[in-house]
C-alpha cells in the first residue's frame, strides 16, 4: 500500500505548490489536450511531443517527487507498452507514410508501426508525468475544493456539489482512520490462526472474510457516529453554509494561466492549420 | 431562572423492546455540574440522544432554557447546547484542527472574517492553540477530545454534555479532560454542564450526581447524599468513590469525619487539621 | 519455559522520515505460570514489545524466545513454526470486540480453534466451553455477534481466544471502556484462567488492577525496561515520574506522611489498614 506512488502528495514548497489548485487543474487539462492533439507529420508530431515531455519532467521535478518513485510507477507500464508494440508490428497496416521496416514474405513491416507505437508511449509517459505533477503538488482536499469550485455553475440544476465536496473531504480525512482500522483486524485476526499465505483455498477465503466484514462493521459504525455529531453540531447539507478555507488566486497563478492557454492556443492552431516547422526550413520531414 | 435543562416522567424504548428509560425527571440549573451514573446498559447514552434531539418517539417532556422541545425549537434549541462524544475520531469532521474547530461556525453561517478569531481564542482555552494545521491522525485521543471540546466552545453553549467523553482515554488524557472541565467552569461560571460517565471519582467532585440503573433514577442529590447508600449502589454495579470508603472505614476506628466529604482533596483537607 | 527478550530493538518504518525506534535494547523475562503486569504511559512500546511474543512484529535487531520459538530478524534464522506459536500465546487486543464477524457466537468463536487444525466438532466443543466460562450461556451461542451489548462483545472476543487454548495470554488493557463490576469480572475471568495454569501478560494503565491481581511489574519507559519488581515494592516509591497514577490509597499515604504520619508503607494494603493506621496516628482510640 505505502509503494502506491502514482496518487502520492510530496509535501514540499515549490512554486507549484503554492499554485492555486484551480488553475493547476486547468493547466493540466491544457497540457493534456496539447498531448492529445493530431499533428501534421511524423516529425512534427515528436517535436512536439518531445517538447511537451520535457516540459512535463522539469515540472514534475519541480514538484520534487524521487527519481526513484516516478521509475517505480512506470514499472506497471512497461509491460503493456511492450505488448502495445508487438500488436502494432503484427497487425497489418492499411496507409503508411514511411518505407518498409522488414519483409518477411506476405508480412510486411512498415516504419509506421513503430512510429505508432513510438507515439503511443510519448503520449502516455507525457500524461502520466503531467498527472503525477498535479498529484505531488496538490493535496486531495486542495484537489476536492478546486472541483468543488468548477461545479458551482451547477449549482442552480441541483448538483449537490457541495454535499460531494464534504463526502470526499471527510473520506479523505478518514483514510488514515480505516488503515489503522484494518491494521488492527488484520493483527487480531492473525493473531487468531489466520494464515495468508499457505493453507487451502476455502480457509483463505474465510481469512478475508474475517477482514473484510469487521472493517465494514466499523466504517458504518463509525459513519452513524459521525452523522449525528454533525447533526449535532447544527449541520444542514440543504441549508446554506459560510466556507472558513478560501482558494485565493494570486497574480502569478494567472499568468501561469494565461501562459498555459497560449500553449493551448499554440497546438490547436498547429494541429489545425497542419504547420509544419521543418518545411519553414526546407527539410523534408517524414 | 429557568433550569437549562428539565426532563419531566422521560420514557422511551427502542422499536419493539422493553423501556430503556423509565419515567426518567431530573432537572439542571444554570452553573450547575452534574453528573449522571450507571452501568453499562443502564440507559445512559439514549438519554443524550434523545435530549439532542437524534431520537424522537419519546413519552413525556423535554425543556431546554425554559421551552418544551418540538419539531419545530428543536434546532435552535440545541444549538445552545453543545455534546462531546465518546469516540474521539468518530466526531473529528474537519482535515485539520482549525477546519474541525470551523465545522460549526460555518453551519451557523458566522462571517469568515469572524471565524479567525473564535477559532483562535478557543484553541487557546483548550490548549490546542499550536496545533492548529495538524490532522487528526496526528493527535492522541486526549487532544482530539480537546479540539471537540473547542468546536463545542466555539458556538458559545448554554450547557455541554460530554457523553462518556473520556472512557476511551488513558489517565492522561482522562487528567486532561477533567482538568479542562474545571477551567471551562472558572471562565463561564453560567455553563452548566451534564457529564454522563461511569468514572466515580469524577462524580464525586461535581455538584449534583443523578445515578441511573435499568433506565430509572435510583438517586438524585449532592455527591454525599447519593454515596451514602452503599449497598444499593453495588448492587447498581456501581463503585464507591475513595474517599468515601475511607471515611466509612475511618469512621470505623472511631474518627468522627464530617459526612460531606467524597473527594480525596476533602479528606486531605481534613486529615491536615 | 518462558519467554525472553535479548537486547531487542525495534524500529517502525526504518530509513524513511517516519522513522521512529519504539525498543531500545530490551531485556525481560517472563516465567511461566506468572500473573504479570506491563505498565508504561501511552507510546513507550508496551504494544509493540507484546507484538514480538507471537511474531506479529519481528526484531529489528535481537532475539525474542517463547519456549524453543526464536524470532530473530533474519527470515532464513527465524523459526517455521508461527502457527504453532500463535496457538500457544493468544493476544487480545484492546477493544477486541471489533475483531468479531461471523454469523453466530459460537462459529465466531470456532474461528480460532479451527485455523489451527481443529476439526468442527472439536472447534465448536472448545467454543463451548470458552463461551462458558466467560460467562456467555448457552442463549448466546446460536445469536448474532452483531447484536450483542458491548460488554457480551468484548466477552464473545476473549472467549475467541480462550478457545484457542493458549499457555500464554496476553491482554492489553482488556477493562477499557467497562463499568466498575464488568471490570472486576473481567479479571475475576483472568485469574480463573491462571489459576488453570496459563501465564498471564496483563498491559494496562489501571494501577488498581495491578495491586489486585499481578505478582509482577515490569515498567516501560520510552523504549527500555525502567524496573522489574513486585506490585507492593512498586507502588511504595512515587510512581509519577514514569507518568503513572499512584493507586488514590497510596497517593494519600504519602500526603499524610508528608504532614507527619509515621505509616509503615509495607503494612498498609487495603483501605481498612490504612484506616487503622490513621486512626493511630490522629490519637483515636477504637470505641
Amino acid at each position: 500500500m505505502n509503494n502506491f506512488t502514482l496518487g502520492k502528495y510530496v509535501p514540499y514548497n515549490s512554486f507549484l505548490h503554492r499554485m492555486d489548485p484551480r488553475v493547476k487543474l486547468a493547466m493540466t487539462v491544457c497540457l493534456m489536450v496539447c498531448v492529445f492533439l493530431a499533428y501534421s507529420t511524423w516529425s512534427m508530431t515528436f517535436l512536439v511531443g518531445g517538447i511537451l515531455f520535457i516540459l512535463a519532467v522539469i515540472l514534475l521535478r519541480c514538484t520534487h517527487m524521487g527519481i526513484k518513485d516516478v521509475l517505480k510507477s512506470l514499472r506497471s507500464l512497461w509491460f503493456m507498452l511492450f505488448f502495445l508494440m508487438i500488436i502494432y508490428i503484427v497487425v497489418p497496416r492499411q496507409t503508411h507514410t514511411l518505407p518498409i521496416a522488414w519483409e518477411v514474405g506476405a508480412w510486411v513491416v512498415y516504419w509506421d508501426s513503430f512510429a505508432d507505437a513510438g507515439k503511443i508511449m510519448l503520449r502516455l509517459i507525457t500524461m502520466m508525468t503531467i498527472t503525477m505533477t498535479l498529484t505531488a503538488s496538490t493535496k486531495p482536499l486542495d484537489l476536492t475544493y478546486a472541483l468543488e469550485w468548477y461545479m458551482t455553475p451547477l449549482k442552480p440544476l441541483h448538483f449537490p456539489a457541495a454535499e460531494i465536496a464534504m463526502t470526499i473531504s471527510i473520506a479523505l480525512r478518514f483514510i488514515p482512520t480505516l488503515l489503522d482500522d484494518t491494521s488492527r483486524v488484520m493483527k487480531a485476526q492473525a493473531s487468531r490462526g489466520v494464515d495468508m499465505e499457505h493453507g487451502k483455498l476455502m480457509q483463505k477465503i474465510t481469512g478475508i472474510t474475517s477482514l473484510i466484514i469487521p472493517l465494514f462493521v466499523s466504517s458504518f459504525m463509525r459513519s452513524e457516529e459521525l452523522a449525528n455529531a454533525m447533526e449535532c453540531r447544527g449541520y444542514d447539507p440543504t441549508a446554506k453554509r459560510t466556507r472558513y478555507r478560501r482558494l485565493k488566486a494570486r497574480f502569478s497563478d494567472f499568468v501561469f494561466l494565461i501562459v498555459a492557454n497560449a500553449l493551448l492556443a499554440g497546438c490547436i492552431y498547429m494541429c489545425v492549420t497542419s504547420f509544419d516547422v521543418f518545411a519553414l526550413f526546407g527539410v523534408t520531414a517524414l | 431562572m429557568n433550569p437549562v435543562l428539565q426532563i419531566e416522567d422521560l420514557s422511551f424504548a427502542y422499536l419493539d423492546d422493553k423501556n430503556v428509560l423509565n419515567h426518567v425527571s431530573l432537572s439542571i440549573e444554570p452553573g450547575q455540574y452534574a453528573t449522571l451514573i450507571g452501568h453499562n446498559g443502564s440507559g445512559k447514552s439514549t438519554l443524550s440522544k434523545l435530549i439532542m434531539g437524534l431520537m424522537s418517539g419519546y413519552d413525556g417532556k423535554i425543556f431546554l432554557f425554559g421551552e418544551e422541545v418540538n419539531r419545530k425549537n428543536l434546532r435552535s434549541l440545541t444549538s445552545k447546547v453543545g455534546i462531546v462524544f465518546q469516540n474521539p475520531d468518530n466526531q473529528f469532521v474537519g482535515s485539520t484542527v482549525a477546519d474541525d474547530i470551523a465545522f460549526g461556525l460555518e453551519n451557523s453561517c458566522v462571517k469568515r472574517e469572524e471565524m479567525e478569531a473564535i477559532i483562535q481564542e478557543v484553541a487557546c482555552d483548550v490548549g490546542m492553540e499550536k496545533f492548529l494545521s495538524h490532522e487528526p491522525a496526528s493527535l492522541s485521543g486526549g487532544q482530539k477530545q480537546r479540539v471537540a471540546i473547542a468546536g463545542v466552545l466555539a458556538m458559545n453553549p448554554s450547557l455541554v454534555i460530554f457523553d462518556e467523553a473520556t472512557a476511551m482515554l488513558d489517565p492522561r488524557g482522562k487528567k486532561e479532560i477533567r482538568a479542562l472541565i474545571q477551567k471551562m467552569r472558572t471562565k463561564n461560571p453560567d455553563l452548566a454542564i451534564l457529564s454522563i460517565t461511569h468514572d466515580i471519582e469524577e462524580a464525586a467532585a461535581s455538584d449534583r450526581v443523578f445515578v441511573l440503573e435499568k433506565g430509572s433514577i435510583l438517586f438524585a442529590g449532592s455527591p454525599h447524599e447519593v454515596f451514602c447508600h452503599y449497598e444499593e449502589l453495588v448492587n447498581a454495579r456501581l463503585d464507591i468513590p475513595f474517599a468515601v470508603k475511607m471515611c466509612r472505614a475511618l469512621r470505623n476506628q472511631g474518627m468522627h469525619v464530617p459526612e460531606n466529604i467524597t473527594t480525596v482533596e476533602a479528606l486531605e483537607e481534613f486529615l491536615c487539621q | 519455559m518462558s519467554i525472553r527478550f535479548t537486547d531487542v530493538f525495534y524500529t517502525y518504518n526504518p530509513k524513511t522520515p517516519l522513522e521512529h525506534q519504539a525498543l531500545k535494547g530490551i531485556n525481560l523475562e517472563i516465567v511461566e505460570g506468572s500473573f504479570v503486569a506491563i505498565v508504561g504511559r501511552t507510546g513507550c512500546g508496551k504494544s509493540t514489545m507484546v507484538q514480538h511474543i507471537n511474531a506479529l512484529l519481528h526484531p529489528t535487531s535481537g532475539v525474542v524466545t517463547v519456549d524453543d520459538f526464536q524470532n530473530v530478524p533474519e527470515k532464513k534464522k527465524r523459526s517455521k513454526n508461527t502457527k504453532e506459536l500463535r496457538q500457544k500465546v493468544g493476544l487480545v487486543f484492546q477493544f477486541p470486540e471489533y475483531q468479531l464477524f461471523e454469523e453466530t457466537v459460537e462459529k465466531d468463536v470456532a474461528f480460532g480453534p479451527k485455523n489451527f487444525g481443529k476439526t468442527e466438532e472439536e472447534a465448536m466443543e472448545a467454543a463451548h466451553k470458552a463461551l462458558l466460562e466467560v460467562g456467555l450461556g448457552e442463549e448466546f451461542f446460536k445469536r448474532s455477534p452483531f447484536e450483542l451489548s458491548g460488554g457480551e462483545k468484548r466477552r464473545a472476543a476473549i472467549a475467541g481466544v480462550l478457545a484457542i487454548g493458549p499457555q500464554y495470554l496476553v491482554v492489553d488493557e482488556p477493562t477499557a471502556g467497562l463499568d466498575p463490576l464488568g471490570s472486576k469480572e473481567m479479571m475475576a475471568l483472568f485469574q480463573k484462567v491462571h489459576e488453570a495454569g496459563a501465564t498471564i501478560i496483563l498491559v494496562t494503565h489501571d494501577m488498581a488492577l495491578v495491586k489486585r491481581y499481578c505478582d509482577k511489574v515490569i515498567v516501560v519507559d520510552d523504549g527500555t525496561i525502567a524496573k522489574v519488581t513486585t506490585p507492593d515494592e512498586f507502588f511504595l516509591e512515587d510512581i509519577e515520574k514514569y507518568s503513572l497514577d499512584s493507586p488514590e490509597l497510596y497517593k494519600l499515604a504519602r500526603f499524610c506522611i508528608a504532614h507527619g504520619a509515621d505509616f509503615d508503607m509495607k503494612s498498609i494494603h487495603g483501605v481498612t489498614a490504612f484506616s487503622e493506621a490513621i486512626a493511630k496516628w490522629k490519637g483515636v482510640k477504637h470505641e
